[in-house]
């Protein structure tokens, strides 16, 4: 794991850095006072410029590991051997959060123990007065506060960046603000601010003018005349005041400075919760965003941030309305805000259609009805057809029943001739017997009888061709009363037929006349309908004037509607844009678009 | 054998017969007939004619010929050992007969039919109506 | 040959079938229901021919006759000779004819027909 991924890495370091610089300008301070005020005597000097470089350089090792302890966690970290989880994250918060106090209290004591040591390894090892000695060794209660203070603020600004950076890191805002213990100090810091940058000039400045006029007097009191006095005063006024303005210059430079990182201290979040609560106001929320602060400004914007969480989730839950509010809202601008405008139109149009319709359905009763009577003229004819039919069946039926009956009397008539054939056939038998007979009788007789039996013999041809024609007769007879049963029997048929064909008839007739008389009803019906219709046509006509009328007056109803309708779209866009701005504030990405901006 | 008298000639069935014109005493028509109990088959009936009654005869049951019933007349035959009668489809007529008159066979009702003689219808079985009447009345 | 001038009284008319026969009156020595094994008339018009279960039978002494039915006829009738043909008819059973009623009855002598039935070989 290398540290450059990290984006922690060297962060504990780059922490620390200002502080330094800080308490650095505070020994430059303090040796520059040192410089001005105090006259080091001769031969002391190079003991007391080794002391304070190995003073500085302990104090400052010290002071550095004293810190990177106290940002353990944050180094490792950023150097990749403790995984950024939320737990470590929150500690290194914890560590970061305390650095500036860290910071303030390793200079203050670094600024006191400093010029202590100094003192104590400069007299131990050169003759140096114990005023001076004293001198020097506190002077760290001039400069001490004005370098803490300045280290605490100098490093309040990079702490909040580290913190920022551990937010980029993954550390959630909420646990941030909720892991972390706020203490109320910050009227107490301002206390301690005011006094430091009150009393700091003032003490350097009385202290410089007392350590001046001292030693003017020990010159004035060691002068031999009053012209040496003169001149020592002359030399006084004139000259040795640059670097005493230099050094009140630097220090009111020192105390505008942390002043104005004070300022930004407090300031800086305050703006920022002001930029945050109005864009709350103005409704850009989103995840809570963390702002950087300390104390009370940290407490704030952790009660900003809760707050902006419960407001996420209100609006979260306003959205859900607000979707369902969309839903139901777009539902009702696509039904009953359109409708109603539209209902105006389809109604109107309805009406014409009404009217169109009516117009129709007057022309088709109209033909319905011409049809009807038309009908009712065809079915007339059919039904007169139909008695013309039934009286030609009943005529048939007479014919046939009057050719059954003389086919009936011809059989009988044939019956007779066939009997007096027969009668005929059986004395043509009866003479052929005879005849025969008689020529036996007159074969007998021998030539007496020869002559009678030749004419028996013609007679038994005679009858014999009498009963060849009976014969053939019979035959006759037999296929003409074949003939005459069989058109008997045909002519019941035909009886039998047009006796059905009659009834078919009668009820073909009587159905007829019944259609005849419903196509009668039906076209006095049509009739009525066509009337009816008609009436109604005029009725609709005037619905379809009155329909006019209604839309013309509905029009202005129908401007208000439209206002309605476009007072109801806003609302639905309101709804939709608050519906997305909730979609959007909940998204990471929309974190990240903030915290990163 | 001279045809002096000449013979009555009818068909019975598809054969002519004819019978001395002397023998045949009359044609009638037939009657109904009254079947005889234990007569032969060839023995169709009796009917009474004139008094008398007179066995009918069917000379295709006879002579074993195609059956013919269509028969209408019959011919009367009458000799001193007997009189019956013959059955005939047809009568045709009482001509001279020429040709022989031997016996046309040995056994049965043909020992009793002479021939062949010739009439203008055809050819023709004469019966000797005595030997035939005999042959009848022993045959049963 | 003369036509036979007898004159016969008392006849019992059989009808069998569609056939029919006579019997003289004082030969029947009674009527009976047919048993088995009794002659059947009808054999005489048909062979093979089956007496009816309602049929009668005319005893005379040990032998009987069936036939379908019976009627006596009291009249006098005039017995016509049988023809030389027929006279061995049924073992000459055959005694003549008598016509009545415009038909033809053929008379059988039961006794004729008894010793005929008991002498099969005499009816050849």
């Amino acid at each position: 794991m290398t540290n450059a991924a990290s984006p922690l890495a060297g962060r504990h370091r780059w922490l620390t850095n200002l502080s330094t610089f800080a308490v650095l300008a505070g020994l430059f301070i303090a040796t520059a006072y040192t410089w001005v005020t105090i006259h080091l005597p001769e031969g002391t000097r190079l003991v007391f410029g080794v002391t304070l470089v190995v003073v500085i350089v302990v104090f400052n090792l010290t002071g550095d590991t004293i810190e990177q302890r106290r940002l353990s966690t944050l180094r490792s970290l950023g150097e990749g051997t403790l995984p950024p989880t939320t737990p470590n994250l929150l500690l290194a918060a914890n560590e970061v959060m305390r650095m500036p106090e860290v910071a303030f209290w390793l200079s203050l004591v670094f600024l006191l123990l400093g010029p202590l040591v100094v003192g104590f390894f400069w007299s131990a090892f050169s003759p140096v007065p114990p005023r001076v000695v004293l001198q020097v060794s506190f002077i760290g209660l001039i400069v001490a506060p004005l370098t803490a203070v300045l280290a605490l603020l100098v490093s309040v600004p990079r702490a909040r960046q580290v913190l920022r950076d551990l937010v980029a890191a993954g550390l959630p805002v909420t646990e941030l603000y909720a892991g972390i213990p706020v203490a109320f100090v910050l009227r107490r810091r301002l206390m301690v601010f005011a006094g430091v940058a009150v009393f700091t000039p003032l003490l350097l400045v009385g202290d410089l003018a007392l350590s001046r006029t001292r030693a003017l007097l020990d010159q004035l009191v060691a002068a031999p005349d009053a012209a040496a006095m003169q001149t020592l005063a002359d030399a006084q006024r004139s000259g040795g005041l640059v670097p005493l303005v230099g050094l009140v210059v630097l220090v009111v430079l020192a105390v505008s400075v942390s002043a104005w990182l004070f300022g930004s201290m407090v300031g800086g979040p305050l703006k920022e919760l002001a930029e945050e609560t109005e864009r709350l106001a103005r409704g850009e929320h989103g995840a809570p965003r963390f702002i950087a602060g300390e104390h009370e400004t940290f407490a704030a914007s952790g009660a900003i941030a809760s707050m902006e969480a419960q407001l996420v989730a209100l609006l979260g839950r306003l959205g859900h309305a607000a979707g369902q509010l969309s839903g139901a809202t777009g539902a009702l601008s696509g039904s009953r805000s359109n409708a109603r405008v539209q209902n105006l139109d389809t109604a109107s149009s309805t009406t014409g259609e009404l009217a169109r319709s009516a117009r129709e359905i007057a022309l088709n009763a109209q033909r319905v009805s011409e049809l009807a009577k038309e009908t009712f003229g065809a079915a007339r004819v059919g039904r007169d057809g139909a008695d013309g039919f039934m009286t030609a069946m009943v005529q048939v039926r007479e014919g046939n029943q009057a050719i059954a009956d003389s086919v009936v009397r011809l059989n009988k008539r044939v019956q007779q001739v066939g009997k007096i054939i027969e009668f005929i056939n059986g004395i043509a038998d009866k003479s052929d017997l005879l005849a025969l007979n008689a020529e036996l009788e007159g074969n007998k007789a021998g030539e007496v009888g020869r002559g009678f039996s030749l004419v028996a013999a013609e007679m038994r041809r005679l009858a014999e061709s009498v009963m060849q024609s009976t014969r053939e007769i019979g035959g006759l007879i037999d296929e003409i009363r074949d003939a005459t049963n069989a058109a008997v029997m045909a002519t019941e048929a035909g009886v039998k037929a047009t006796d059905a064909g009659g009834a078919l008839a009668q009820k073909v007739g009587e159905g007829l006349s019944r259609i005849v008389d419903y196509a009668n009803q039906s076209a006095d019906a049509m009739q009525s309908i066509s009337l009816a219709t008609s009436q109604q046509q005029a009725g609709t006509d005037q619905l379809v004037g009155a329909m006019a009328e209604i839309v013309k007056s509905t029009e202005a109803s129908g401007s208000a509607s439209r206002e309605m309708l476009s007072a109801h779209d806003q609302l639905i866009f309101l709804a939709r844009d608050l519906e997305q701005t909730v979609a959007s504030g909940g998204s990471d990405s929309g974190l990240h678009k903030r915290t990163t901006s | 054998m001279a045809d002096v008298h000449g013979h009555l000639v009818f068909a019975c069935g598809s054969s002519l017969y004819a019978v001395p014109a002397d023998t045949a005493s009359e044609v009638v028509n037939v009657p109904t007939l009254t079947r005889v109990p234990g007569a032969p088959a060839h023995l169709l009936g009796v009917f009474a004619h004139r008094g008398e009654v007179l066995p009918v005869v069917d000379l295709t049951r006879l002579t074993g010929h195609p059956i013919d019933e269509t028969f209408k007349r019959a011919v009367l035959v009458r000799t001193p050992q007997g009189s019956v009668a013959l059955t005939a489809t047809r009568v045709l007529g009482v001509t001279t007969l020429e040709g022989s008159f031997e016996r046309l066979g040995d056994v049965g009702v043909h020992q009793h039919l002479r021939g062949p003689a010739r009439a203008a219808a055809g050819e023709v079985a004469v019966i000797d109506t005595q030997t035939f009447i005999e042959f009848l009345s022993t045959a049963g | 040959m003369t036509i036979s001038a007898e004159v016969i009284e008392g006849l019992v008319l059989c009808r069998v079938g569609v056939d029919r026969l006579a019997v003289q009156a004082q030969e029947v020595t009674a009527f009976e229901l047919p048993h088995p094994g009794a002659p059947y008339a009808g054999v005489g018009f048909e062979p093979g021919a089956l007496a009816p279960l309602d049929g009668k039978s005319l005893r005379h002494h040990h032998t009987s006759l069936v036939v379908d039915s019976v009627e006596v006829h009291a009249e006098r009738l005039k017995l016509l000779a049988v023809p030389p043909v027929l006279r061995l008819a049924w073992g000459g059973a055959l005694s003549g004819f008598v016509e009545t009623g415009g038909l033809l009855w053929p008379v059988l002598s039961l006794e004729r027909f008894a010793a005929h039935t008991v002498r099969p070989e005499a009816a050849s």
